[in-house]
């Protein structure tokens, strides 16, 4: 499993603390996460009160840059650690797959630019690929005790932000 | 808010466009997506609020004197320029447009953060600034084409 590390824009700043956490257990848990090369702000909720292809277009970006890291087929998951940035970026993937106007429009600005998306790139969140990915049965028995930068507490206690463990949102099922 | 989520759905049915634009309620809504996934119907009540604030900014019909529709389009210029946001730089800038006395009273808050490592002035951005812009320009949608389906939908 691939995977690429969004940290999104507040992550160096205020969410500090959770960058921490993640990037620590992270590591203890062999995730491979390290961060997107020149990935760019998702929109947040902002951009899509404004015009939606916009704010799909920023999303879709980010997918493409995840997706060149991987030549072929496989798959390969940006994890989006805020629950803001992945939402934005979880709807633009959906609206790209559901929609085949919005996927026409999106791809036709991302050629514009010399890039293509084909919809390899999953967002995934943090907490689905803790309890999805490693599962919960390999964290108890050979979990991180808690490395330097607070660990798997602060980790969850952060992640768990409102909107992050919503029913209908793909692939979160805690 | 000036009306409920549930009233504005039924001034929506009812044809009332003229209130339901001018309305602060979709400006006071967090995002959080809750009433989405609760709402027994299936309504997207947060795809909703957003496409109505699209209409009003379209319009020019958003409500003065809100920090809000300010801050939103800050946060727009910002990434569209940058595309990267700065979140001091966004908090000064809708401070000074909306409640300069604010930013005295939150400097102290803001040392802070800084001391911590927590906030910094430097101005985040993508490598290729045109690249970015260039993408951004060819995905807007034309005035022509506006998608107000979510809330034509709730007629």
């Amino acid at each position: 499993m691939t995977r690429a590390y969004y940290p999104g824009c507040s992550m160096s700043g205020t969410e500090r603390a959770y960058e921490g956490s993640l990037l620590a257990v992270s590591e203890t848990l062999g995730t491979g996460l390290n961060e997107l090369d020149d990935w760019n702000c998702c929109g947040a909720s902002a951009l899509a009160s404004v015009d939606e292809d916009r704010a799909f277009a920023l999303g879709a970006r980010n997918l493409a840059l995840t997706e060149s890291r991987v030549q072929g087929e496989a798959p390969v998951d940006p994890v989006a650690a805020r629950t803001g940035c992945y939402r934005a970026l979880l709807e633009a993937e959906r609206s790209m797959a559901e929609q085949q106007a919005v996927a026409n429009r999106i791809d036709g600005a991302l050629q514009a630019v010399g890039l293509r998306y084909d919809g390899r790139a999953r967002v995934r969140h943090p907490i689905d690929m803790v309890v999805n990915d490693i599962g919960l049965e390999r964290i108890s028995r050979s979990g991180p005790r808690d490395p330097p930068g607070g660990g798997m507490k602060t980790l969850v206690t952060t992640a768990r932000a409102a909107a992050s463990i919503r029913p209908g949102f793909k692939g979160v099922r805690t | 808010m000036d009306h409920t989520p549930r009233r504005i759905i039924g001034m929506i049915r009812e044809g009332d466009r003229e209130h339901t634009i001018h309305s602060i309620t979709p400006w006071l809504r967090a995002s959080c997506y809750s009433c989405t996934v609760e709402c027994p119907k299936q309504i997207p009540i947060t795809g909703m609020m957003h496409a109505l604030r699209r209409i009003a900014l379209r319009e020019q019909s958003y409500p003065t004197g809100l920090p809000v529709p300010v801050m939103e389009r800050g946060f727009v210029n910002m990434v569209a320029k940058r595309g990267r946001s700065t979140e001091s730089w966004l908090a000064v800038r809708m401070y000074l447009k909306t409640a300069p006395i604010q930013l005295v009273k939150h400097a102290w808050t803001g040392q802070r953060l800084m001391r911590r490592g927590r906030m910094s002035l430097g101005r985040e951005s993508v490598r290729d600034r045109a690249q970015l812009m260039k993408l951004l320009r060819a995905a807007e949608t034309p005035p022509s084409r506006v998608p107000t389906s979510v809330v034509e939908g709730a007629r």
